[in-house]
This record gives C-alpha cells, sequence and structure tokens, in this order.
C-alpha cells in the first residue's frame, strides 16, 4: 500500500510543474490520481506480477508426461511450463486442478496452479488420454 | 477409435445445439428462408477453424501461450454478449405471440438480428472447431502408415456424424413443442450456455494467472458429477460445469443471471412505456 501512496505523492508534485489553465483545481488531478490508484490496485491484483511463483517443468513426448509424476510443495502457487516434443497437439486436462489448455506441436505453455492443499491431483491429455497420464503431488 | 469418436462427438454436439436452437427458432417464426444465414455463419466457422488451427504456428507470438488463453477468453465473452443479445430478443419476440400456435405467422425480422443469428452460428461451431481440427489433424501425423491411422481418423469422423444426427432428431423432437415452451426452454439453455461461457472466460485468464482465482477450489462436486463421465462431460462442455471451480468462476456465474434479469425487466419497462 505504501507503494500506492508514493505514486499518488509523486503524481501530485508533478501536477504542480503543469497546472493546467481554466480547469477548475484539483478536479483532474483527482481524477488523475483515482485512476492511478485503480490501475495500481489491479495490478496488486494479478498474482503473476507480485508472487513468487515455483517453477515446475514437464515435458510431452510420444503422447506421455515427463516426468508423469510431479512433486510439488503444499500451499503455494506453482508455475507449470509444459513443453511439448510431439508432432501433434495435445490438451493438458485435470478436473481436479480445473485446467485445460492446449499445446500445439512443439511449443511450450505456462499453466498457474493455485495453492494446493497435501495430496495428489490427477491430469490427463485430452487428445490421448490412454497414454498420457500424470499427477501432480502436493506436499 | 473409440476414443476419437467420443471426443468429436462431444464437440459435435455442443457445436450443433447452438445451431439447432437457431434454426427451430427461425422455422417457428416462420423464417425458414433464413437458414441461410444460420448456415453460412456454420461454414465459416468450419474454414475459420481450419484456416486458424492451421495458420496459428505461423501467427506464433500472438497466439502462444498467454495470448492463446487470451484470444480464448475473447471469443468467450462475445458469445456471452451475443447469446445474451439473443435470449433477450427472443423473449420480446415470445411476448409478441397471441397463442400456443404451432407454428406462427411470418414475422418481421431485421437484417441486423440475421446477422446476429449468423455470428451467433458462427462462434458456436467455431469454439468446438479449433480444437476438433487441431485433435483430427494431429491423427494425421500420429500413426506411420494408413492403417494405422484410418481407424481414428473414421472414428473421428464418425463421431461428427452421429453428434449432427442426434441434434438432428433432438430437435426433431423437441421442434413439437408450441411456441412458448420452445422459446422457455431454450432461452433457458441458452441462458446457461452464455453463463458457461462467461464462467470459462475468467478459468482461462485464471489459468495464465491473469485474474486472480480468489479461492480455488471453493467445492468439490465430483462426488455429485464428475467430467469423467459422459454426462458430466457433457455438462462442462455445454453448461461450463466445473467439479472444482475457483470463487471468481463461481462468482461470475451465479451473478450472470441476475444481472441479466435484470437487465430484461428493465428492456420491457422502456418498452412498456
Amino acid at each position: 500500500m505504501n507503494f500506492l501512496k508514493n505514486q499518488i505523492d509523486e503524481i501530485e508534485i508533478h501536477s504542480h510543474f503543469n497546472p493546467s489553465p481554466g480547469d477548475r483545481p484539483g478536479t483532474a488531478d483527482r481524477r488523475r490520481r483515482f485512476l492511478v490508484a485503480l490501475v495500481s490496485a489491479v495490478l496488486m491484483l494479478i498474482p503473476g506480477l507480485s508472487v513468487a511463483d515455483d517453477e515446475v517443468h514437464v515435458v510431452i513426448k510420444d503422447h506421455q508426461f515427463l516426468p508423469a509424476e510431479v512433486r510439488v510443495k503444499a500451499n503455494t502457487r506453482i508455475k507449470l511450463i509444459l513443453r511439448n516434443d510431439d508432432a501433434t497437439a495435445e490438451e493438458f486436462e485435470s478436473f481436479s486442478l480445473n485446467r485445460e489448455k492446449v499445446v500445439r506441436p512443439g511449443r511450450s505453455i505456462t499453466i498457474y496452479i493455485s495453492p494446493l492443499k497435501p495430496g495428489s491431483y490427477e491430469f490427463f491429455g485430452d487428445f490421448h488420454p490412454d497414454s498420457a497420464k500424470g499427477m501432480v503431488i502436493a506436499e | 477409435m473409440l476414443g476419437t469418436f467420443i471426443i468429436t462427438w462431444r464437440e459435435t454436439i455442443e457445436a450443433a445445439l447452438i445451431v439447432g436452437i437457431l434454426l427451430t427458432f427461425l422455422e417457428k417464426i416462420g423464417q425458414s428462408r433464413q437458414f441461410r444465414f444460420v448456415y453460412w455463419g456454420a461454414f465459416w466457422a468450419v474454414i475459420a477453424s481450419l484456416a486458424f488451427a492451421g495458420l496459428s504456428d505461423y501467427m506464433s507470438v500472438f497466439f502462444q501461450d498467454i495470448g492463446q488463453d487470451i484470444f480464448e477468453a475473447s471469443i468467450l465473452f462475445l458469445a456471452t454478449a451475443v447469446l445474451t443479445h439473443m435470449v433477450i430478443w427472443m423473449h420480446h419476440n415470445a411476448r409478441e405471440i397471441k397463442g400456443d400456435l404451432q407454428k406462427q405467422a411470418e414475422q418481421a425480422i431485421s437484417n441486423n438480428q440475421l446477422w446476429a443469428l449468423a455470428m451467433l452460428a458462427f462462434i458456436g461451431v467455431f469454439r468446438e472447431g479449433v480444437e476438433t481440427v487441431l485433435f483430427l489433424w494431429g491423427l494425421f501425423f500420429q500413426g506411420g502408415g494408413f492403417e494405422s491411422m484410418a481407424p481414428p481418423l473414421a472414428g473421428g469422423l464418425l463421431g461428427i456424424g452421429l453428434g449432427v444426427l442426434m441434434t438432428w432428431l433432438f430437435f426433431k423432437g423437441f421442434g413439437h413443442l408450441n411456441l412458448r415452451p420452445f422459446f422457455r426452454v431454450s432461452g433457458i439453455i441458452l441462458l446457461f450456455m452464455a453463463a458457461g461461457m462467461l464462467s470459462s472466460g475468467f478459468g482461462k485468464l485464471v489459468t495464465v494467472g491473469l485474474v486472480p482465482p480468489l479461492i480455488e477450489p471453493i467445492w468439490n462436486t465430483s462426488w455429485l458429477l464428475s467430467e469423467r463421465s459422459f454426462i458430466g462431460s457433457l455438462v462442462a462442455g455445454i453448461f461450463g460445469y466445473r467439479s472444482s471451480p475457483s470463487l471468481v468462476q463461481a462468482i461470475v456465474y451465479l451473478l450472470y443471471f441476475p444481472i441479466t434479469v435484470i437487465w430484461l425487466r428493465r428492456q420491457q419497462h422502456d418498452l412498456a412505456q
């Protein structure tokens, strides 16, 4: 919140150098200050910018996940980076993690997983559900 | 073969449901002549799906990773808006109808509404189309020879065929409903679809960390209805059901209904004056 206040102060200082003629004093300022506060508040809500995440890497090869068992810390947000080394598209899907995302051949995708309670969470490849199976184990 | 069959079957039912509602609706208001708008929308959606699945590799910067989710979320939000508009319009239309006629005399339909119908058909098919094309495309590269490739591909195409056939039969039966029940039932289906799309759109943004999930999961109803079951996967695809949703998804899903109803009421009020 301090960071927010600093920004507002800064704008106040700047506005002394640029008084807009004809405008009712303070109106534009207040509006601008409100806008900055709003943008800052929204930015702070975006977790990707404010929280350090644990990164894990998984590769798809021959329609299988490597590793198939992904061990992560419980109660921590996870940044899962999934690379598809196959020549075909795959869809990462997990009902318990509430995630679903297509990864094209030869590409990588990022999936943020919310902090997990200790336990295991199944995931699978929706395009090859027989072979592409995996599990996130939070401990 | 069975796996590919089930996937394309499911996707096709999801897409065909919207197309079916639009066609039945046009028929009910005596505008069968305008079917072509719906077919146009659906046709271009298939072309666009093929183009998108084929070309998106070359537009990699924009459609990779986060861009992909933002794009999908935008499509879903657009679909929510068009669907809502459609339901409100159908609702007003139904109010003007006097008596429960089996088939209404021809009603005026503006060009704008026809384009909205075409766009809705486009979105409904495009949404499922991209995934289906990517999936079937993959089958071409997968197995080495024709023999290993043919069964899954046949399964996939069979799934599309059966999906269309089932939806067609469904509307054959559904179409015998009188006008008012038809408007009511299809309106409710479309509203739930719209809420599901809105919530799925937020889900996409949560996945890439652009929207906070607030609490995730807020509950787990997989014991009641799992997305693994066939029914569960259909309910998930059509109505946006999630057994372990995030709070933000549940909020937008639940808020969608009162907001739409208030909007509907206000419009009726305006019309009455």
